[in-house]
């Protein structure tokens, strides 16, 4: 019986009469989808990373622990309170503050970074004089990277190639539209040099303060205002500043005896490079380096492709300057692959869709009407995404194949009962008109559908609520899935009836013709269910054992946050000692890019030393980063190329290495600001005793099994040379400090003075010691200093002076002190390494009190995500227990469904099994899917079971049991099928591009979606026959 | 005993759920470990370059992982050396020199004068104070006599007073050596005041007044293209130099016209000629405070040594014989020191403690 009024009944009836207009509208609909699809914004994965803002503060000069308790700490404790911060994590190196304020998830970004802006704006008075404004950097993406480039040439200076990489590429890349910031790394960066001679100073019995005084005045540009008469305004422009380096050799610092003493009398006055603070070399040769960052919010393939021509327009003039110009990391062609292959797997599912449609239904027009839904439903989901502002990503698409099979199994269940009334109409003489069993048959099955759907919904919160990078990630595949599924819902109401209506109600359009294959099918099905029923109990009793031997195994599984990605391209991290210097690290960059470029399978190859200006890393000389862009290789030749290249790093001597992809080493810095799977920060005030904690740690982490790139990112043993003033001399020669520490300033970091402007172009002009006398650590000890009576005083003199050792870095984690130990895991499971890993630490090492030690990175992520998915399941679970409960108003039916579970986990469990062994996040979520699948598929039997006595009324025995199976038996393995085959592509291949987050997913609910089906068909009715309760009680009482 | 049925499906279930937990156990651990193994093959990391023995860390490196990593070594051999000071000077303006010599000559010769004025008056007085005291002379002219003599006498005394305070401003400035030149008069004073020779006065560096004083040394002067000029002493002055305020030494520069006034930079040889080695300054690295160098132990063996930075020469260290462990013969690491270290100070080091030969 089927109720006249309602809004299920309006709304199909409705579009039964407006079949016309429905039809025209899904036409209309499909432009519009299509069109949403070319502006849509591609990513590889959605934004993972929570809302950030990093503020760099140079401190020129200062030391670490300076910088620390001067500068970052009085930033911490101005920003520590701002609303909605969850995170606050700083680095204090020499002469740079990095502070990081995350905030919590789902906060406006451009807010967040206003009350940050608001906060520095205060800061002002209270930092130290001579550190700059502290600053917040460009706002970026998790993986804002764009494009990496180097620069090459043979006939151009590095000083050259750097000046063209900073003023006319960098320059031009920062105006296309879309890029937000562009760090270069490497080359000389061009400077007017004073370099002092202090044997010259004594000679004409100057100070270094004159010296300065004199190039500051050389260099100044002053206004002149101008003269006004009745008509005009004529502005004066006065001009007299020194532009070259000559000119400024002449400039004069004093007059005496008629005689000019000038800079070049103490100084040689030239172009020189600044003091680096990184490098690069490309292909193992020195070269400029280019990192080419997009703007928040923005499609990495469309600001490729900007940048792209944008190189490509200044092709000409890389030609004319003779610059080589070679690209080193595109991750635009990783997204191209990646959304390829997952593209691929969806029209790969949807035509495997269609095969099993046709083979199934052996009518074109049903499996026409059918097919329908797949576009219209996954193209209003792409519709609701892009007015969401998600990207279409891999996430989103995976969302979308996973979404196929239930997508088109809404309008399967349909068709297949409209075309089931039609023919049974047909042969009771057509008694009813084709409108009303259209109706009717679409509502029939609509009411379970429709709570299986909101079932599927209900599966998938604990999907949507996972916080952290987790739920970043995957909220927009369930986001993507439910979208679809309540979008096919929605066509199932009003496309099918409608297409089913036109294209079936005519008389010699329903053929009374099954599909011989499903003819066979269920001839065979009939055998083996005859077969089963009387030995129900061993079948039922073999499958409980086998449910829970699945149980037993999974304590054993390895468990990994996300998989390995392919990405084509790897980032090798190489740290040595700390006070390594820049030639040093450089020199073995040299000899590590010839090593790899041997390697058959590298393209390119290169290297950057330290950090660059305005760029987020802090990196001191010691460390270096490799770009290794690989030739295409298959998934097996990725793994062997990583090892390759790992063998290759540990060969060379005194380098400490790591090797990465791109995308992982984001996901990882974002979970815990390192790009290692592992860390460990141990907490604590006395920074000595935090550096002897971390070598002990370290050493025994390197020791427990699977443990590999284990690194101390604050390590102890930098070489300092400590200059300590001794007041009593300081007064007694008749300096203040200040004037000592200016001069030690100026001899060795250099003191800006001015700049000099060559068109459009400023350099700076710093004063600073020759070169010569800034090598050696004995002639610290030598500098000449000037006091007011002008007699010179060695700084050994005012102050004492020793090699000591100190820290490169100083971390904060939560405005407290940490030092963190990182390492990666080979070979075994994440999890299972930390817990080993805290076995050990905790039973060898002794904490002294004020100190402790907490694990973070994907670890403590995949634990804290694991037990986020099971508190929400647990209320998921909850919410579909009651939904299941209004739909079949019968605990035990009830039960019967959810009997399907275990069947469907056990058959998730062999998948993985055969599959590595691996439990990843991907893996857990598709359990999540799965479950929902499952209650679907065998909610639609106990309703019909259902269907069958209260509506049908016939008795509940044997024989209804068989017959209702039989009758569903199409249904529910075309579902399977379709479910089925929409997913085979993606787990086909899982570990390739793109495909190695949803690949296990697939993986999982392929496998539990075999055993699932297997014993619905086959166990289920079984069960439903002796534990089940159909009467016509439960549909009289609903009456 | 007869078994339950209950039994019968329970007692292989349980059996058949180990079974298969075990077999999944099995199967994931063993492709676990297939994993560490090879990954621990591929990497010949830290851990099996480091090892400590007795207590000392040793660095052991084939030949290709020298040659790969560009680390090159070098025989350290004998040599002689003396240490140095580095000093600054000004070449002494010759005007201030021979006016003093001229001031001296002129109090020396205003001395005489006074001498011979004094010895005339004092005759006189003498005569007439023997007539007055016979009556043969008036009292008046005696006493005009005594006047005269007792000024010539003061003025004498004066002009003797000037002349030592001359002579002592002249030993204090000069020192004795130069001073004796001036009072004496020499060929050398003549060939300064010629121009032939120039004085170089060196300011000793601050806290260096005990040193035994170099006969010879060097100067280098900006503006003669850097040219080292030999110079002898000739005297130690007993005035601070105004622009340091530290003692003062005068050297000679024999036959070199430097214009006065002129700045220069000396280099002092101080203390004995003595044997030892020198340590490039590409073989060392710094250290918790502290220089050290890698020696290369055994062949393919390297350890870290302290050295001694007492000597600092211009492109490293001097050694003296039997000052520790770094003596000629021994190989140490000229290039890739710093390689070594980072080898060193990785985490993995002392997970091989115990282990190694003694080669």
């Amino acid at each position: 019986m089927i109720e006249e009024h309602g809004i299920l009944n309006s709304i199909v009836r409705f579009s039964l009469r407006f079949r016309g207009v429905i039809i025209a509208l899904s036409i209309l609909f499909t432009g519009y989808g299509i069109y949403t699809i070319t502006q849509a914004k591609f990513g590889v994965f959605p934004e993972f990373a929570p809302p950030q803002a990093v503020i760099q503060t140079e401190a020129p000069g200062l030391s670490p622990e300076q910088v620390e308790v001067l500068v970052t700490q009085p930033i911490e404790n101005s920003v520590n309170d701002i609303v909605g911060i969850s995170s606050l994590r700083s680095k204090s190196i020499q002469g740079l503050s990095v502070v990081t304020a995350t905030f919590k998830e789902g906060s406006n970004i451009y807010i967040d970074r206003q009350f940050v802006t608001e906060r520095l704006s205060t800061l002002a008075g209270q930092l130290p004089a001579g550190v700059k404004q502290p600053e917040m950097t460009p706002l970026v993406p998790s993986t804002g990277l764009t494009l990496v480039i180097g620069l090459t040439s043979n006939n151009k200076t590095p000083m050259q190639l750097r000046t063209f990489a900073d003023w006319v590429l960098r320059r031009r890349l920062l105006s296309v539209t879309g890029v937000a910031n562009v760090t270069v790394f490497g080359g000389d960066v061009k400077q007017f040099q004073i370099q002092v001679h202090p044997d010259r100073l004594i000679k004409y019995n100057l100070s270094i303060e004159e010296v300065l005084s004199a190039a500051k005045r050389a260099t100044s540009v002053e206004g002149s205002g101008f003269i006004e008469n009745n008509n005009q305004r004529i502005v004066l422009q006065t001009e007299g500043q020194s532009l070259t380096a000559s000119d400024l050799a002449k400039t004069v610092i004093v007059h005496k005896n008629n005689l000019n003493i000038t800079l070049a009398d103490v100084a040689d006055v030239l172009i020189a490079p600044e003091p680096p603070i990184g490098s690069a070399t490309i292909e193992g040769k020195p070269g400029v380096m280019l990192m080419i960052y997009g703007q928040y919010g923005t499609n990495t393939l469309e600001v490729t492709k900007n940048v792209e021509a944008a190189l490509s327009d200044m092709q000409p003039v890389f030609n004319s300057e003779n610059i080589k110009l070679i690209t080193l990391f595109r991750p635009a062609d990783f997204i191209h692959t990646a959304l390829n292959n997952i593209e691929g797997s969806l029209i790969l599912g949807t035509v495997l869709v269609i095969l099993i449609l046709l083979l199934f239904l052996f009518n074109f027009r049903t499996a026409a009407i059918s097919c329908t839904a797949i576009p219209l439903s996954l193209l209003a989901s792409i519709v609701i995404l892009q007015s969401f502002g998600l990207t279409i990503n891999t996430m989103t698409l995976g969302g979308l194949a996973i979404a196929i099979g239930e997508v088109v199994d809404d309008a399967v269940i349909d068709v297949e009962n409209i075309l089931r009334r039609l023919k049974e109409n047909r042969s009771s003489g057509n008694h009813k008109s084709i409108f009303r069993v259209v109706l009717e048959a679409s509502l029939e099955v609509r009411t379970a559908v429709i709570y299986a759907t909101f079932a599927v919904v209900l599966v998938f919160i604990p999907v949507l609520t996972l916080s952290g990078v987790a739920g970043r990630l995957f909220s927009p595949l369930g986001i993507a899935y439910i979208f679809s599924v309540l979008a096919s819902l929605l066509v199932a109401l009003t496309v099918t009836p409608a297409l089913s209506l036109v294209l079936l109600g005519g008389k010699n359009n329903i053929e009374n013709k099954e599909s011989p294959f499903v003819h066979w099918l269920k001839e065979k099905y009939q055998i083996i269910l005859n077969k089963v029923e009387p030995n129900s109990g061993k079948v039922i009793a073999a499958v409980i054992i086998i449910t829970l031997a699945g149980f037993a195994a999974l304590p054993f599984f390895g468990q990994s946050f996300i998989p390995e990605l392919k990405e084509g391209h790897y980032i090798a991290h190489i740290s040595m000692a700390p006070g390594t210097s820049i030639n040093e690290s450089v020199t073995i960059g040299e000899k590590v890019s010839a090593a790899l470029l041997k390697l058959p399978f590298v393209r390119t190859v290169a290297q950057r030393v330290g950090r660059a200006e305005k760029g987020d890393d802090t990196w001191g000389t010691n460390y270096s980063e490799f770009e290794i862009q690989l030739k295409p290789l298959s998934n097996g030749q990725t793994e062997i190329a990583q090892q390759e290249i790992r063998k290759i790093l540990n060969s060379f001597v005194g380098v400490n290495s790591g090797v990465n992809t791109f995308l992982t080493e984001r996901m990882e810095e974002t979970l815990s600001g390192y790009s290692s799977s592992v860390i460990l920060n141990i907490y604590g005030n006395d920074l000595n005793a935090l550096d002897v904690l971390a070598q002990n740690t370290a050493k025994i982490l390197s020791k427990v099994p699977g443990a590999i790139d284990v690194q101390i990112q604050s390590p102890p043993g930098m070489p300092q040379l400590a200059v300590h003033l001794r007041k009593e001399d300081i007064q007694r020669w008749g300096f203040d400090a200040k004037d000592v520490l200016d001069a030690v300033q100026t001899a060795y970091q250099g003191t800006e003075v001015g700049q000099i402007y060559d068109g459009d172009r400023v350099f700076t002009v710093s004063t600073i010691l020759d070169p010569k006398d800034r090598e050696q650590v004995n002639n610290v000890s030598n500098l000449l200093l000037k006091n007011p009576d002008g007699v010179y005083v060695k700084l050994s003199q005012l102050a004492d002076i020793y090699e000591t050792s100190g820290r490169y870095i100083i971390l904060h984690d939560g405005a407290r002190r940490v030092q963190t130990i990182t390492c990666n895991v080979k070979g075994t499971d994440v999890v299972s390494f930390v817990r080993e890993a805290k076995k050990k630490i905790e039973s060898s090492i002794k904490f002294p009190e004020g100190t402790y030690i907490e694990f973070g990175g994907t670890a403590a992520a995949q634990s804290k995500s694991r037990n986020e998915l099971l508190l929400y399941s647990v209320i998921a679970a909850a919410g579909i227990i009651l939904l299941l409960f209004i739909a079949l108003k019968n605990i035990r039916n009830l039960l019967l469904v959810l009997s399907n579970l275990p069947f469907a986990f056990v058959g998730g469990i062999i998948a993985i099994l055969l599959t590595g062994g691996q439990m990843s996040l991907g893996s857990m979520v598709g359990f999540i899917t799965l479950f929902g699948i499952t209650v679907r598929n065998s909610l639609m039997l106990i309703s019909h079971y259902e269907h069958l006595v209260n509506v049908e009324g016939k008795e509940w025995n044997s024989k209804t049991a068989i017959l209702g199976a039989s009758e569903r038996f199409v249904p529910i393995m075309m579902t399977a099928l379709v479910t089925g085959m929409g997913l085979l592509p993606l787990a086909i291949g899982s570990g390739s591009a793109g495909k190695e987050i949803e690949g296990p997913l697939a993986i999982v609910i392929l496998g539990g979606l075999a055993t699932s089906t297997l014993l619905n068909l086959l166990i289920l009715p079984s069960l439903s026959l002796r534990f089940g309760r159909f009467t016509k009680n439960n549909f009289e009482e609903e009456q | 005993m007869e078994i339950s049925k209950k039994s019968k499906i329970v007692l292989p279930s349980i059996i058949l759920i180990i079974l298969l937990g075990a077999t999944s156990w099995f199967f994931i651990q063993s492709r676990n470990n297939k994993q560490i193994k090879s990954n621990e093959k591929d990497s010949p990391n830290a851990s099996s370059r480091v090892q400590v023995v007795d207590g000392i860390t040793t660095i052991k490196l084939s030949p290709s992982e020298q040659v790969e990593s560009g680390i090159t070594t070098v025989k350290l051999y004998q040599t002689k050396h003396q240490s140095r000071l580095t000093a600054y000077g000004t070449v002494v303006s010759i005007q201030d020199l021979s006016k003093d010599v001229q001031t001296y000559e002129a109090d020396k010769a205003q001395l005489a004068k006074s001498k011979e004025s004094l010895f005339i008056s004092q005759k006189y007085y003498e005569r007439l104070k023997s007539l007055y005291e016979k009556k043969l002379a008036s009292e008046q002219d005696f006493q005009t006599a005594q006047a005269a003599f007792l000024s010539d006498k003061a003025d004498m005394n004066s002009a003797q007073s000037n002349l030592n305070s001359l002579k002592s401003s002249i030993v204090e400035q000069w020192g004795n050596n130069l001073s004796n030149w001036i009072f004496n008069g020499s060929s050398s004073l003549q060939r300064l005041l010629s121009l032939n020779d120039a004085l170089i006065q060196i300011s000793l560096p601050y806290n260096e007044v005990n040193i035994q004083i170099p006969g010879n040394m060097f100067i280098q002067s900006p503006s003669e293209n850097n040219t080292k000029i030999s110079c002898r002493f000739v005297s130690k002055g007993h005035l601070s130099n105004s622009q340091f305020q530290t003692e003062t030494l005068y050297y000679i520069a024999s036959g070199f016209s430097l214009s006065g006034g002129m700045n220069v930079k000396a280099f002092l040889p101080v203390g004995k000629n003595i044997n030892g080695v020198i340590v490039p300054a590409s073989s060392i690295v710094w250290y918790q405070g502290k220089a050290w160098i890698y020696s290369e132990k055994f062949t393919g063996k390297f350890i870290r040594v302290e050295i001694d930075t007492e000597n600092p020469i211009d492109n490293g260290f001097f050694i003296p014989q039997n000052k520790g462990i770094i003596n000629a013969g021994v190989t140490v690491v000229k290039n890739g020191a710093q390689l070594l270290l980072s080898e060193e100070l990785t985490p993995s080091q002392g997970s091989q403690s115990g282990e190694g030969d003694n080669d």
